[in-house]
């Protein structure tokens, strides 16, 4: 019977700086705590932006209502280390 | 065995309309300071779409890009036996549009014509329809007429739709031609349909199940003005998931790989998202055709637009192979592979 293996693809650090690209900031901007509604930068632009890059770097197509389920910046970090294999450490 | 036509059908010529006003970026910022212009045009690649004048509807555009293909000297009024109209922003709910074009544009009462109520992928099915005309002998002369006046249902204050679509109108001439040995002009389409995606690009009001909500009280309003909600990740995602495979199913129904396609035009909603579909399914830049910055996203229109433009460019030349991919609302998506006619003008 075949196994998947879980290799890690993306840290925690990676994810939030993905997401920083997406919505077009500079490195160390966001921590993590911050809630997503609050922040003008995440638009449906960032959105596409976010889930092309998640697309690119990890061949993974996100779902767009787990998307919108997340509440905080550390809520997006931990869908996106889930969704790419790694450990969420 | 099955026997090939000795005709086959073949796109030849192309002429569009677009309307007088011209919306640009720097209109849309002064009056939306907040919308960061300059960031959505970067990943759009629109820096300005033509609008409709409050009065001017589908028929107006319509018949102003037909007479531009009968100028041209292509054919005349008389030669058309089919006029097929692509359309989502209709004059009316009826009659069809078609009809009143077919008497605006002094094409003969013998004629055959019909509306095709699709966005992105009309274009597409426009063709495969011409072709089955055509090549089944109903037909020797189809006026194909893409036309969408989408700004009449964009909210002034909407960042998600208002940007990216433009009104335009494009006549394409698809005429019965003889059928060579290199196969036929326009190769078996791929379609693809999946309505659970309808309400992710979608129009509520303005038909018959907004009016009947109004009649039983449902609706907040009466009048209810008729407003497009676009959700781009959903849209984005259903893209990602369809095109690559399309692609590859035209491919290989062709015989051949990317390498063997001379040009590759897919419906130009956006920079960003044509950008990474290409990445993704490895098309070389070069053969990617992308021409939007002037005109926005004119739906069934973006593809016949950027065909007339390459082959004017000599991008796009006689015998080539161009691989056209429209996808969008519906969800409703179709590919076609075409040979480039010798005639084309």
């Amino acid at each position: 019977m075949a196994t998947t293996s879980h290799v890690p693809r993306m840290s925690r650090p990676e994810g939030l700086q993905t997401i920083q690209q997406a919505m077009g900031l500079p490195p160390g901007t966001l921590t993590g705590s911050e809630e997503i509604e609050s922040l003008d930068e995440w638009n449906s632009l960032a959105v596409v932006e976010f889930m092309a890059m998640t697309d690119k770097k990890l061949g993974v197509s996100l779902d767009v209502e787990r998307i919108a389920a997340c509440v905080t910046i550390d809520d997006l970090v931990s869908l996106l280390v889930a969704e790419s294999g790694a450990p969420d450490a | 065995m099955h026997e090939l036509p000795a005709i086959s059908a073949a796109i030849t010529a192309i002429e569009y309309a677009l309307p007088e006003r011209v919306l640009t970026n720097a209109e849309l910022a002064a009056t939306h300071p907040d919308w960061q212009l300059d960031k959505i045009a970067a990943k759009t690649g629109i820096r300005q779409r033509h609008i409709a004048a409050p009065s001017e509807c589908a028929s107006d555009l319509a018949v102003a890009a037909g007479n531009e293909l009968f100028r041209s000297g292509a054919i005349s009024p008389a030669g058309i036996d089919t006029l097929v109209v692509c359309t989502q922003s209709p004059d009316y709910v009826l009659p069809t549009t078609a009809c009143i074009v077919q008497d605006r544009l002094g094409i003969p009462t013998s004629a055959a014509a019909f509306d095709v109520n699709l966005g992105c992928s009309g274009y597409v099915y426009g063709l495969g329809i011409a072709k089955g005309l055509v090549e089944s002998g109903q037909s020797a002369a189809v006026l194909l007429i893409t036309v969408d006046t989408y700004s009449k249902y964009l909210a002034d204050d909407d960042r998600s739709v208002r940007p990216l679509f433009g009104d335009g109108a494009a006549a394409t001439l698809v005429r019965a031609c003889p059928r060579k040995a290199a196969g036929p002009f326009l190769a078996r389409p791929v379609w693809g349909t999946d309505g659970s995606g309808a309400k992710n690009l979608f129009l509520k009001a303005g038909a018959a199940k907004s009016a009947a909500a109004a009649v039983s009280g449902c609706a907040a309003s009466a009048v209810e003005a008729p407003r497009l909600y676009m959700n781009g990740p959903e849209i984005f995602n259903f893209t990602l998931r369809v095109v690559p495979g399309m692609v590859e199913r035209l491919l290989q129904e062709d015989g051949t790989g990317i390498e063997g396609i001379d040009l590759f035009v897919f419906h130009q909603a956006n920079e960003y998202l044509l950008r990474h579909l290409r990445d993704k399914i490895g098309i070389p830049e070069e053969r990617f055709y992308m021409s939007l910055a002037d005109v926005g996203n004119t739906v069934s229109s973006t593809i016949p637009i950027a065909l007339k433009r390459a082959a004017c460019e000599g991008v796009l030349q006689p015998g080539h192979k161009v691989l056209l991919a429209g996808f969008g609302v519906g969800y409703s998506w179709g590919g076609l592979i075409v040979r480039w006619h010798e005639s084309f003008s």
